[in-house]
């Protein structure tokens, strides 16, 4: 009889747990290296950084608080991936124009001819606004370490058009400054999920 | 019963498929090469549709400058752009790469795929036409 008990609480237990893990599974994983602390699960996230953008404003993780933002690596002059990726990204602008809780950030990796005057030239024609959608430069080595944390590429290669190889990734980024989700910026389906995961998140942070 | 079913249905696909109809690709366009050299060379910046980006891209599609600069679009395509220009009320002055590695048959081909695919109102280009086109492209006006 004890052992009949026991076997049905166990299987319970069982239920119980498997509820459990079903419903963390509906939450959007932690994606990058995460490491250990005193026996915690570290996830990886985002570094402090210090950039300007189209405007002049700095831009730094206090521009984010409190937000989740979307970030992506391109150059204004980039003969290649570039428009693709700018018009999912503008696709997601226009999605979330009006949700203050949802930014976008641009790093451009040509500082040289990227200047301040030339990213808010890029954002006009593209008919976009800060604090919505900032376009930032700043030290070069500084956006192409963090591209890194971003798991993107971004370097100079001259063999490569316009100078410079980079993914076409766009990045979600949480309140927490961790990675939750990302897509191929040139493929609409890709961001079609994307920005799924986006309102996943919203949901997830924002209770 | 279910045999003649399946036969029907096989038979039925096999019609659309040879008429092309029925193409996994998408649609068949006349200018196949047009639109595959299209796809390549002219889509990341001029998105598939050619509605171009912005203010930044101009459209190709329902284009009013390509309809009264028919014989520089080929030097364009070959040579790239810097000059400023106003398409359907609107400035661009975003630099166009150029692409020397188009011969004049595969010019050809892109311009009449973008007249005939995006176009309403673009006559098509031959070959001898883009072939003067490009005799005379003025020196040089595209990316150093």
């Amino acid at each position: 009889m004890n052992k009949l008990l026991i076997l049905t609480a166990s299987i319970l237990l069982l239920l119980v747990s498997q509820c459990q893990l079903s419903t963390e599974s509906t939450s959007l994983p932690y994606l990058g290296r995460h490491s250990v602390q005193n026996g915690d699960t570290v996830y990886h996230s985002i570094p402090d950084f210090k950039f300007v953008n189209q405007d002049s404003q700095q831009v730094t993780p206090a521009s984010f608080a409190d937000k989740i933002y979307v970030a992506d690596f391109f150059f204004t002059s980039c003969p290649t991936i570039c428009p693709k990726v700018a018009q999912q990204m503008l696709r997601i602008y226009q999605k979330y124009e009006k949700d203050p809780r949802v930014v976008l950030l641009s790093h451009s990796i040509d500082t040289r001819h990227d200047t301040i005057p030339a990213l808010k030239d890029y954002a006009s024609k593209l008919g976009v606004n800060a604090p919505r959608w900032h376009f930032v430069t700043g030290d070069k080595s500084q956006i192409y370490k963090i591209a890194d944390d971003y798991m993107s590429i971004a370097k100079e290669d001259a063999n490569a058009p316009g100078g410079f190889d980079h993914s076409g990734y766009v990045i979600l980024v949480d309140r927490n400054k961790h990675l939750r989700s990302f897509a191929n910026g040139t493929d609409p389906t890709s961001v079609d999920r994307f920005m799924n995961d986006m309102d996943r998140l919203l949901k997830e942070q924002y209770q | 019963m279910r045999l003649q079913k399946v036969h029907a249905l096989a038979f039925f696909a096999t019609v659309l498929y040879s008429t092309g109809l029925w193409n996994c690709q998408g649609s068949v366009h006349p200018y196949p090469q047009g639109q595959d050299l299209y796809r390549i060379h002219c889509a990341n910046c001029h998105m598939e549709n050619g509605e171009g980006l912005g203010q930044l891209i101009p459209p190709l599609a329902n284009s009013d400058w390509l309809k009264n600069n028919r014989n520089v679009a080929a030097c364009i395509i070959r040579n790239g752009l810097s000059d400023t220009i106003q398409v359907n009320g609107k400035t661009y002055s975003q630099q166009m790469p150029k692409n020397l590695v188009l011969s004049e048959t595969e010019i050809t081909n892109i311009l009449n795929y973008v007249a005939t695919a995006m176009n309403d109102t673009l006559p098509v280009w031959s070959i001898p036409e883009v072939v003067e086109d490009l005799k005379k492209c003025p020196p040089q006006s595209g990316l150093k």
